[in-house]
């Protein structure tokens, strides 16, 4: 093999990678088969779940989040304006304190809740949210975790895994 | 790289020729995935670490500049 055949093969590999993977992320934008799934073990490795925060409200343990203060947040990746949003979150709340889960909606302070039910041992709650109308910019859509008289109290709110399921 | 280098017996004209390829294919390749991302937010980021690739980009063009 000459130089400028392997030079030829370099730049057609060269290209045909950089094709490959521009038609890949076109792929993930355009949501081609119609539902989205992100999901996270909250240890911040998650490239589209982002949070819970601000950092000062939870504690990280092995393989748990502690939520010490209410209310903290998650960001999540949103490619498009999704109808429906189904979130499966994995904890544990052994205090009598109610906690709820939501999505942001358009304005200053407007979230929709949903309550979850208390459990003394972790459990896998999905709820699902109509996201066609929520608050989402640059791609990004916000759910809240709330759990009044969480910072007033040394209880705790354990969550373990969050996965978010967007449908078109 | 080396390895490519002895495999191929390149003189040193034909490597700076191949860096200089890499080097302009990465940064046209950033610069591409840079702006997409700049008019769809999370396009690329989320899914390439668009630094790591800079910083290969910027290896190939020290690479070049030192041949």
């Amino acid at each position: 093999m000459n130089f400028s055949q392997l030079l030829r093969i370099l730049k057609i590999a060269t290209i045909a990678a950089g094709a490959a993977l521009l038609i890949f992320l076109f792929w993930q934008k355009a949501v081609i088969g119609g539902v989205a799934t992100y999901s996270t073990r909250l240890n911040g490795e998650s490239n589209f779940i982002y949070g819970p925060y601000p950092i000062g409200r939870v504690e990280r343990a092995s393989g748990v989040v502690n939520i010490k203060d209410e209310p903290v947040y998650f960001d999540v990746y949103a490619p498009w304006q999704f109808k429906t949003a189904n979130v499966k979150l994995t904890y544990k709340n052994e205090s009598k304190l109610t906690a709820y889960l939501g999505v942001k909606l358009p304005g200053e302070w407007n979230f929709y809740l949903v309550e979850l039910p208390t459990s003394a041992d972790f459990r896998e709650q999905s709820i699902e949210f109509d996201v066609a109308n929520a608050w989402r910019v640059d791609n990004v859509m916000k759910f809240i975790l709330a759990c009044s008289g969480l910072g007033e109290s040394e209880k705790r709110l354990k969550i373990e895994k969050m996965e978010v399921k967007f449908f078109k | 790289m080396a390895i490519f280098i002895m495999r191929f017996r390149l003189s040193t004209e034909q490597t700076k020729q191949i860096v200089s390829f890499l080097f302009k294919s990465l940064f046209v390749f950033w610069l591409l995935l840079s702006v997409l991302d700049l008019f769809m937010p999370g396009f690329a980021i989320r899914y390439v670490n668009l630094n790591y690739l800079l910083l290969a980009t910027g290896t190939f063009f020290l690479l070049g500049l030192f041949l």
